[in-house]
């Protein structure tokens, strides 16, 4: 057979391969609840998945069998390039699912949005190190009880900004602090990000400090629980999927169950092989909270997290497992938010 | 009568059929080609690389699909050391057939095909039975379809079945050999999130 007709039945046999491959990664996307494979948003009834992997597949398979007779029934690549077409097909299909799946988780957390809430507005702050912004209620005259956030080092600030809304809304201020570079990350510099927050806030006149709270979130809410167990000031804390253990952020599949291709590659990344975790030992200091209240929520999906241990835990903290939620927008799910509000109403 | 003329008896017997029923004919034609049967292997073996309810027990899939990989190299090595030393004309080339398929010029015995299948199938059964008994249908079907539609005689997917099963077989007996390799393609997979 001629190298150009070989040449020629291959790239049929790997466009067949890529379209197929695409309904595979849908299908087991699905199947293991891997959102970084989903072109689906997530949430989306799981026979949807089943149904889009189905259809790319029958597509492919009618198109290539269908109608390639001439190409299917003389001589073709042999089985190691049969192996390489394949694979090219495989390989290519799961760079475009992994591309067109991040795409579409931003295009579904862009449309979802924060809004312009009337019942609250927010203040640019910054120190030496770092910036961030305070969210306080509309109305004046009194003093707000306050909460210091630390978002997830890999999502950013922005995806507080419904809950610290919220918080505003309902009576509570709430200083959102920027931990996306990575710099602020160093142990044991990051210990004083806290602190140095706590300094801003009690030197504003409309913001109570005596009535202070901590909410963090992944690796921000670690430091949260370092921080609320050094400070006696820190009246109550939300810890939102707290990593506790080194274990939890080992690379792997399990992330992508979690978050996009991309995000997990950062989210590793900052996480410096579970370094910071271990020396930031949250699972210890969660103990010397002592009768402060301290609500820890994880989402249900979260397969990479080392959960809290009922042993490790004071008299006073509650665990809250949120269903069909994973680590990934765990702080913007709405049962979350009302969970936490209500938490710090009662207890600032 | 001798085994080869019992070969040649019953792929006169099955290849008979070929022509007589156009909707037999076309799902054989299906299960024929060079692409039908190895996609589907392949895609239930990259669908075991990622299936696995823990941690753990996804290693022991990702292993298996390692394994299978290495199996079927060793099953193409035992078919081109075969074809080395003894060269059978396919059914075509020797007598009349209803031969719904291109002419293959390589030797008849072994099949490579039913080599790679059972290859897959013997790894498959290794580590989940149902798997093995799943890619063990395919690949049956692979091989019959090729002495149905005349490429092949019975004897050649037996020996090319033989070849893939031993394959799998001394594939399995090596694993600790094997452990540091499959170790070393499982952490390679993790780094990239894929395993």
């Amino acid at each position: 057979m001629e190298f150009r007709e070989q040449i020629t039945i291959g790239f049929v046999f790997f466009v067949f391969a890529y379209f197929l491959s695409l309904g595979f990664w849908q299908i087991l996307a699905t199947f293991q609840g891997l959102r970084a494979f989903s072109l689906l948003p997530r949430g989306t009834r799981a026979r949807w998945g089943y149904l889009l992997g189905s259809v790319l597949m029958a597509l492919a398979s009618a198109w290539f069998f269908g109608t390639r007779t001439s190409d299917i029934f003389s001589p073709g690549p042999a089985s190691s390039e049969f192996l390489f077409f394949l694979s090219m097909g495989l390989l290519c299909a799961l760079v475009t699912t992994i591309m067109a799946s991040a795409v579409v988780g931003r295009l579904v957390e862009a449309g979802r949005g924060g809004g312009d809430n009337p019942y609250a507005r927010t203040e640019p702050v910054s120190t030496r190190r770092w910036q961030g912004a305070v969210y306080l209620p509309t109305s004046n005259g009194r003093r707000w009880p306050v909460v210091c956030a630390i978002p997830d080092p890999a999502v950013g600030i922005g995806s507080l900004h419904r809950l610290a809304s919220e918080l505003a809304t309902n009576g509570i201020a709430a200083l959102v602090i920027d931990v996306s570079r990575s710099d602020l990350w160093r142990y044991p510099d990051v210990l004083a990000m806290i602190p140095e927050a706590i300094g801003l806030l009690e030197g504003r006149e409309d913001l109570d400090s005596d009535r202070l709270g901590l909410l963090g979130v992944g690796l921000g809410a670690d430091l949260a629980i370092r921080a609320a167990a050094s400070d006696k000031q820190v009246g109550s804390s939300v810890v939102l999927s707290p990593l506790l253990a080194a274990s939890s952020v080992q690379p792997g599949l399990d992330l992508l169950r979690e978050m996009s291709y991309l995000e997990a590659v950062r989210w590793r990344r900052l996480h410096d092989g579970g370094e910071l975790v271990a020396q930031l030992a949250a699972r210890e200091y969660l103990s010397e909270l002592d009768s402060r209240p301290v609500l820890v929520v994880y989402g249900e999906g979260e397969r990479s997290a080392a959960r809290v241990g009922g042993e490790a835990l004071p008299a006073e903290a509650r665990i809250e497992i949120v269903s069909g939620a994973g680590r990934a927008g765990l702080a913007g799910e709405p049962e979350v938010i009302a969970a936490a509000v209500s938490w710090f109403q009662k207890n600032l | 009568m001798s085994a080869m003329g019992l070969d040649v008896t019953l792929f006169n017997l099955i290849n008979g059929f070929a022509t007589g029923a156009p909707l037999l004919d076309r799902a054989m034609r299906l299960f024929v080609n060079d692409y039908f049967v190895p996609t589907t292997l392949c895609l239930l073996a990259a669908a075991l690389w990622f299936s696995g309810a823990s941690r753990d027990d996804r290693e022991r899939n990702q292993r298996a699909v390692v394994a299978m990989v290495l199996a079927i190299l060793l099953a193409n090595v035992v078919v081109k050391l075969c074809n080395l030393v003894y060269f059978r004309p396919r059914p075509f080339s020797v007598q009349e057939v209803n031969l719904l398929y291109y002419r293959p010029s390589d030797s008849s015995l072994p099949s490579n095909a039913a080599a790679v299948g059972f290859a897959f199938a013997g790894v498959g059964w290794q580590r989940d039975r149902r798997l093995g008994v799943v890619m063990g249908i395919l690949a049956g079907l692979f091989g019959f379809a090729r002495v149905y539609c005349g490429v092949h005689y019975p004897l050649d997917i037996v020996a090319g079945g033989l070849c893939g099963l031993f394959s799998a077989w001394v594939v399995g007996k090596s694993e600790r050999l094997l452990a540091p390799l499959m170790a070393a393609i499982i952490t390679v997979g993790r780094r990239l999130y894929l395993a």
